[in-house]
């Protein structure tokens, strides 16, 4: 017997009992139907939460700090526990101690800076589209009537946000080595006070003082680590502290017990006047830019807000083209290292990954990946009960399928015996009820699937403006978002279940004795 | 051919064992017609489900067209039921939710024929029948002889060596019953197969067969052609 004519067989006795193939449809599709608009809804909330996280540059940036410290078990034989007690207090113990170890082990080799050898193996990464490491000075910038102190830092050429922010022209080429961005603030200094004024700013050349600034911190830390030995503070708000209240001290270094050569040490390493209290630093260089630009540095954008917060996120009141601020940067530092960097990532659904690869390097990453990933755990498991509930209806539906075929074969027990009597194999049988099955979840899931696609249709624009509402936000893309691999795994989950709860009926009906199914007629 | 020895089919009812077949000897050559008349409970029915392959003996031994019907598989069985034996029956059989053509293309469909073969000789036995015109009729929309009718086309469908007939008229008013008898012998005959025919009439009996036995009490006799006139 041909698998074709099984086939047509079984949508021959389906459709022939229609009221009872639909009640056994009902519930095949609605399982099916909860399973997929979960899976198209999980898919689709997330996709949306990582948008709106997309929307602000700040979610697809990462800020890594040098420091990063793997975590290592100490070696056998180091951590020895030599006391009676309780397995738990023991391993709580054996923590501690290990933490102990890792820590003295930090102290031996502290990093302070990233390298630019660093630097360029992070710009290798897959999904890093820029690394920019902070290089932020201290400026003055000159007008006819004044000298207004401001700062410099490099311009996020690859924001978008800083694009959204301008008020008037517009970001400089990628290779404009002259242009600025004056922030409005600045331009308010400047003069430039009224709306209409911005605009005459744009164009204009302004020069650009810097001067001798201090070291950076790290750097001044380091240098002095490296000529007297471990100062014993590691911790950077410490650290400081502790130059501060160096700095304060230099006014005072002749009082001291140093010697000359040590005195002049001090003084060359924090910068010339520095050591001199009031003292002025000398004017390093004098530039000429021309403006491009005047931006803002408030944001609409709640999400860039909000990182802005937390990651202390400060923008000077000029930026300028990367190299140039390298450049300004490393005038006045003889250090090719930098304190911390942003790397810019294609996507917020890299995060995750290139957060892992700076971790194998040893930086500490800090990004939004901690929250996204707390959202999508909290959707998946809301998804993974709703998934719960939709496979308990599907195994209902299923049990219901098997009662419904267990029955079907009292009724159908004289047909059984005839096609028995007619050479029908027991396999036939078989075949015919599990064909039975299979297309009652084959049916089920299919259309499941359209009739979710339809809820999806319908019910997407009335959930995306409900949501919106509640959260003043707008949502990118769909929040039903169908893919192709759960419709497949629907139609797998229905198919299955429904063939498994025909074995029982198909086996009972296979069996039948053809001379007793044929005395029901 | 049919050859039975010593074929015995009892049945247990509480302690009590039951022989509706006991131990009868039967041999029918091939191209034989022959009828077996009883009475009602005689057995005959019974002899006719272990030649069709429907039941199987409790001891003894069956053959047909050099088949051990006791030693086949159930699959086995099922090969020999559709590719060897028609058969008819007194009830007609036929699947009420299946039209006359669907009915005489089971069989067709069984043997895994081609669609288009089989609308072939499904359509040919239907005519040879005389019921084309009534092919999508289903089984309650036609009357007894013709839903007979129906049945014979689809036991002789698949050519088969050997027809079974129970009681093929037992259902029909006489003139209905001899027009039936008239169309199933002369398949019969057109065919060239053996054929069994159980009836309690002896006249339906002595049309049709070339040999008649008696059934009684679970046991077979030959009754001589002369003593039936």
């Amino acid at each position: 017997m041909r698998t074709t004519e099984v086939l047509r067989m079984a949508v021959h006795n389906l459709w022939q009992r229609q009221v009872r193939t639909l009640f056994n449809l009902t519930g095949i599709v609605t399982g099916c139907v909860v399973l997929l608009m979960t899976a198209a809804g999980t898919y689709g909330t997330r996709n949306a939460i990582h948008a709106l996280f997309d929307s602000s540059d700040f979610a697809r940036q990462i800020y890594i700090f040098p420091g990063g410290f793997a975590w290592e078990e100490p070696p056998e034989g180091e951590i020895v526990i030599d006391a009676e007690m309780s397995e738990v207090r023991r391993e709580r113990i054996r923590l501690a101690l290990a933490s102990q170890w890792n820590e003295a082990r930090r102290n031996i080799n502290p990093r302070y800076d990233i390298s630019t050898d660093e630097l360029d193996s992070i710009r290798k990464l897959p999904h890093v589209i820029a690394v920019v490491p902070e290089v932020t000075t201290n400026c003055s910038v000159q007008t006819d009537a004044d000298s207004i102190s401001s700062g410099i830092t490099t311009m996020s050429i690859h924001s978008s946000t800083l694009r959204q922010s301008l008020l008037a022209g517009a970001l400089p080429d990628a290779g404009d080595r002259e242009g600025v961005l004056v922030d409005e603030f600045l331009a308010w200094q400047m003069g430039f006070r009224n709306d209409t004024d911005l605009p005459k700013l744009v164009g204009q050349k302004i020069t650009i003082e810097y001067r001798v600034a201090k070291n950076r911190v790290a750097n001044i830390y380091n240098s002095l680590a490296e000529k007297w030995g471990q100062l014993g503070v590691d911790d950077l708000q410490q650290q400081v502290q502790f130059l501060q209240t160096f700095v304060q001290l230099m006014g005072d270094l002749d009082n001291t017990s140093l010697n000359d050569d040590q005195k002049a040490q001090l003084r060359s390493l924090i910068g010339s006047g520095i050591g001199e209290p009031g003292a002025t630093p000398d004017v390093l260089e004098t530039r000429e830019f021309t403006v491009c630009g005047i931006f803002h540095t408030g944001d609409s954008n709640p999400v860039a807000a909000l990182f802005r917060q937390w990651f202390h996120i400060v923008r000077s009141g000029l930026q300028v083209h990367p190299d140039v601020a390298l450049e300004i940067y490393e005038s006045q530092s003889d250090a090719n290292s930098f304190y911390n960097a942003t790397v810019f990532v294609e996507s917020s659904i890299f995060l995750r990954e290139v957060t892992s690869a700076l971790q194998a390097e040893h930086f500490n990453p800090q990004s939004s990946l901690a929250i996204l990933e707390h959202i999508d755990i909290q959707i998946e498991q809301s998804a993974w009960v709703i998934y719960g509930i939709a496979i308990a209806v599907l195994l209902t539906a299923s049990v219901g399928i098997s009662n419904t075929l267990i029955l079907s074969i009292v009724e159908r027990t004289p047909e059984f015996g005839i096609m028995k009597s007619l050479g029908a194999r027991d396999s036939h049988i078989l075949k015919l009820m599990i064909a039975e099955g299979a297309l009652l979840g084959l049916v089920g899931a299919g259309f499941a699937i359209l009739l979710s696609l339809l809820i999806g249709a319908c019910g997407q624009s009335l959930l995306k403006m409900y949501v919106e509402s509640r959260t003043q936000t707008e949502l990118a893309g769909s929040l039903f978002q169908f893919q192709l691999l759960p419709m497949v795994l629907v139609l797998l989950i229905s198919v299955t279940l429904c063939v498994v709860a025909s074995l029982l009926p198909a086996w009972r009906a296979a069996r039948l004795d053809p001379v007793v199914a044929m005395r029901r007629t | 051919m049919i050859c039975a020895s010593q074929l015995t089919r009892s049945y247990r009812m509480g302690h009590e064992s039951i022989d509706a077949v006991a131990g009868i000897s039967l041999a029918v050559p091939q191209g034989d017609k022959i009828a077996i008349i009883g009475r009602s409970g005689s057995g005959k029915s019974t002899l006719l489900n272990l030649l069709s392959g429907l039941d199987r003996p409790t001891s003894g031994m069956l053959t047909v067209n050099d088949k051990r019907l006791d030693q086949l598989s159930r699959t086995e069985m099922a090969e020999y039921r559709l590719k060897t034996i028609g058969v008819i029956f007194q009830s007609f059989q036929l699947i009420p939710q299946r039209t006359a053509f669907q009915n005489v293309e089971l069989p067709l469909i069984l043997s895994g024929m081609s669609p288009a073969n089989r609308r072939e000789i499904a359509d040919e036995w239907l005519s040879k029948v005389g019921l084309h015109p009534r092919r999508n009729h289903l089984p309650y929309q036609l009357s007894g002889g013709e839903q007979q009718r129906v049945a014979i086309a689809r036991a002789l469908a698949n050519n088969p060596k050997v027809i079974l007939a129970d009681e093929p008229t037992g259902n029909l008013d006489s003139g209905t019953a001899s027009e039936i008898m008239q169309l199933l012998l002369s398949l019969c005959h057109d065919s060239g197969a053996t054929s069994v025919i159980v009836t309690h009439d002896a006249q339906v009996a002595e049309r049709c067969s070339e040999r008649q036995f008696r059934m009684q009490d679970g046991t077979l006799t030959e009754v001589p052609i002369d003593a039936n006139h």
